[in-house]
């Protein structure tokens, strides 16, 4: 009662009253924090996409730019661009404090400009990061009315690009002198025009590349190898560098000099290109940071190898041969390449042509100083290692009697690198049963003593090839001094693409190329080490494609 | 009489406030769903275009699927579903790429063009901003490289989502031609899809790395 007689009805009119108070104190600060909130949070996904993608873009921009300052200033003009793209601008009414975001990149020197540290667990070396933070205004639609008119949002982004260093292999064999129908060159022409684009990706300053060209003899392009220098010791090699743009002659330079012509020793090729790789692992402590890649260009099957017929610890050549370096291995090494000549066909009488000095071990004939250029210009400068007064047999094309089996009492066991030419583990069979050769000819097994049979010398360049790589997957190593081949002491884990270009009657070997690659298709395949990739072409175009591919994956895999 | 009177009031003050009551509740109830459906949209296509640049094959089953479980609450799937889920990769064709095939008539110089195109889910609920390509796909998603610098059932049609990259060019700092742009569309219904469709609406974002 007493409520009602003091009221004289009061309470008309509280509850607006109060619902005015409650929704200047309660409500609007509710639905305001749950609205704004969640319009605030999705600014920020926005935000945080955009800076990821800049972050992204910008570290693959480290790949474009004549050195490591334009590089880092390409790569912020991209990240700028790609998080404009990114966040649309009055996204939910919001803006980019600053009008953009701050980008900065870690050259991964130890200077540290981005704040990321250094030491301990914060590991940049050879490895450049892109740090990019961004700030966003948020307007409020509630929070305004209780004096929040905007809020604002952070995000932060980083993506890395490690230095890569890559030995890219090109087969200028004969076969590379046919026409692509597709584009009216030759193969050679086409392939020197897709290897240009493709170290083009790379970025100068940082990346360090080397180039291997191969035919019967492979020869390790650039960095310059000394001819006096003996390419059976690692010693001899030096590691691709940073330089290979500006040198003279630059890489991109020598690769538009390659012509056709020639061979394909596929085995010495491999094995330059791996110790080009690995030439400083016993003392680059930088390298197991980098990411180690061998791009292995052929269009044909293996078919010579590069030998030391004489050998002192166990010569190749017929004790009854007239060939005065028969018995003087010692001061007239017979290191020297032999290939088939005519095809593959089993018992054809005709075996290996040879022998030829490598490109490796002679200066180009007429010349002093740096004969790369020429090299690459002329590939048919096969010279015969001896003389017609050395009572060779092999000493005079000419009159068709340099087929080996003239002076040879078999194939070698190994060629001079190593790589044998009739290997089996201890869980295959010989390597070379897995090859095309071996399945065409319905599985002849190999015998080293019919050395005139171009079969033969197919086999043994072939399982020469995959012991090659058989050695890199297994950390194995050949030293020379002891003719022995060893656990490698400084193991570097590569990464191998292969590309087969089939154009002609004679392709590429799919399981040698997944073999070489470490592929899962590999019949030795190594689980445990990386696994590359096989790319087989059939036109010019998608050889084209391979080397793009190749190019993106490696780029990739550096982030 | 007078209790009668103070009952009345409290009808009428409620029928004044409940306009802004029910409103705001109403309101909270249509968009509160539908934001954080938008909210999701935007983090699945930032996850995806993640993982699209790093290399992930999106044009398999194993790689669809986990997306689909990434977007499980958008109703995403590999076929049909709520929602659908369109990547792209395009570059910008410059000279260098037209150099490749020096032989062919470079028909995508100064375009941008698909080398990649890959969708999946509920592919009729939205189309991409890009348009789309003519080209033959193989089986992962990728045109041919001639097609993508030569033919030009690979262009782009529509390069207004790209417009942020300005026109890329060798000698000037920022997006280069030839390098790839990954695009992640996604697509989805929000709101309250199957029990009030009139709250549903089709939310969309993008993401380009």
């Amino acid at each position: 009662m007493t409520l009602i007689a003091s009221s004289n009805n009061p309470r008309k009119g509280q509850a607006i009253i109060l619902f005015t108070l409650m929704l200047g104190t309660v409500f609007v600060p509710m639905v305001g924090m749950g609205i704004d909130g969640v319009r605030a949070y999705l600014v920020k996904a926005k935000l945080s996409t955009a800076i990821d993608g800049a972050a992204i873009a910008a570290a693959s921009s480290l790949s474009s730019g004549s050195g490591e300052t334009a590089q880092a200033a390409n790569a912020v003009a991209t990240a700028t661009e790609v998080a404009d793209s990114n966040f649309p601008v009055g996204y939910f009414g919001s803006s980019l404090q600053s009008g953009s975001p701050t980008v900065c990149v870690d050259p991964g020197d130890g200077s540290n400009p981005c704040g990321l540290g250094t030491g301990g667990t914060v590991n940049t070396y050879k490895k450049r990061t892109v740090v990019i933070t961004a700030y966003a205004t948020v307007p409020t639609l509630f929070m305004r009315i209780i004096g929040y008119p905007t809020t604002t949002v952070a995000a932060t982004g980083q993506a890395s690009r490690r230095d890569v260093r890559v030995v890219l292999v090109i087969d200028r064999s004969s076969s590379m002198t046919s026409i692509d129908s597709d584009t009216g060159n030759t193969a050679i022409v086409d392939a020197v025009n897709q290897a240009g684009i493709f170290v083009g990706k790379f970025a100068p300053g940082r990346d360090e590349l080397g180039l291997v060209v191969m035919g019967g003899s492979a020869i390790v392009a650039y960095p310059p190898r000394n001819p006096a220098n003996d390419p059976t010791l690692l010693s001899s090699f030096t590691a691709p560098d940073t330089n290979w743009n500006s040198a003279s002659p630059s890489l991109p330079y020598l690769i538009t000099q390659i012509k056709g012509g020639s061979n394909t020793g596929t085995a010495e090729a491999l094995y330059l290109a791996y110790m080009t790789l690995k030439a400083d692992a016993a003392t680059n402590t930088a390298l197991p940071d980098m990411l180690n890649v061998i791009v292995f260009f052929t269009d044909g099957l293996p078919n010579g190898i590069t030998t030391f017929a004489n050998d002192p610890n166990g010569t190749s050549l017929k004790s009854t041969s007239p060939c005065t370096y028969r018995t003087s291995g010692s001061t007239h090494p017979m290191k020297a390449w032999f290939a088939q000549w005519n095809g593959d066909t089993p018992n054809d009488s005709q075996g290996g042509k040879g022998l030829f000095t490598p490109m490796m071990t002679t200066q180009y004939p007429g010349t002093s100083g740096n004969d790369i250029v020429k090299w690459m210009q002329n590939p048919g400068t096969d010279n015969n290692i001896a003389t017609n007064t050395d009572n060779c047999s092999f000493d005079n094309p000419s009159s068709n009697n340099d087929y080996i089996s003239h002076d040879f009492s078999k194939i070698p066991d190994q060629d001079l690198y190593g790589n044998r030419t009739n290997f089996d583990t201890t869980t295959t069979p010989a390597l070379y049963t897995y090859g095309t050769y071996y399945a065409n000819a319905g599985g002849i097994a190999y015998n080293n003593t019919k050395i005139n049979d171009s079969y033969q010398v197919g086999l043994a360049s072939w399982n020469a090839a995959a012991d090659q790589s058989w050695k890199i997957w297994n950390n194995m190593i050949y030293n020379s001094a002891t003719r022995t081949i060893i656990a490698d002491p400084n193991p570097i884990d590569p990464v191998i693409f292969t590309i087969g270009y089939w154009h002609t009657s004679e392709q590429p070997d799919a399981t040698l190329m997944n073999i070489m690659a470490n592929t899962t298709a590999s019949p030795i395949v190594v689980s445990t080490k990386m696994h590359g990739q096989y790319f087989q072409a059939t036109s010019a175009d998608q050889v084209n494609q391979a080397f793009a591919d190749i190019a993106s994956e490696i780029l990739r895999l550096a982030q | 009489m007078k209790k009668k009177g103070r009952q009345g009031s409290a009808i009428v003050e409620f029928a004044l406030l409940s306009p802004f009551l029910f409103g705001t509740l109403i309101g909270l109830w249509v968009y509160g769903p539908q934001l954080i459906s938008n909210l999701q949209i935007v983090q699945t296509a930032r996850d995806v275009a993640s993982m699209y640049s790093r290399g992930v094959d999106f044009s398999t089953s194993a790689n669809q699927a986990m997306i689909t479980r990434l977007g499980e609450q958008l109703g995403l799937q590999s076929t049909g579903g709520n929602g659908v889920v369109i990547l792209s990769t395009v570059q910008f064709i410059g000279p260098l790429q037209c150099a490749q095939f020096s032989s062919d008539s470079c028909g995508n110089s100064g375009k941008w063009a698909f080398t990649n195109r890959i969708v999946f889910g509920n592919t009729s609920l939205r189309s991409s901003n890009l348009g789309n390509t003519t080209c033959t796909l193989n089986t992962d998603g990728s045109l041919n490289l001639v097609d993508t610098v030569t033919n030009g059932c690979a262009a782009v049609p529509n390069t207004a989502l790209l417009g942020g990259l300005g026109t890329p060019n060798d000698s000037v700092n920022g997006f280069k031609p030839g390098q790839d742009a990954y695009v992640v569309e996604v697509a989805a219904n929000t709101g309250w899809t199957s029990a009030v469709p009139w709250t549903s609406s089709v939310g969309y974002a993008f993401a380009i790395f």
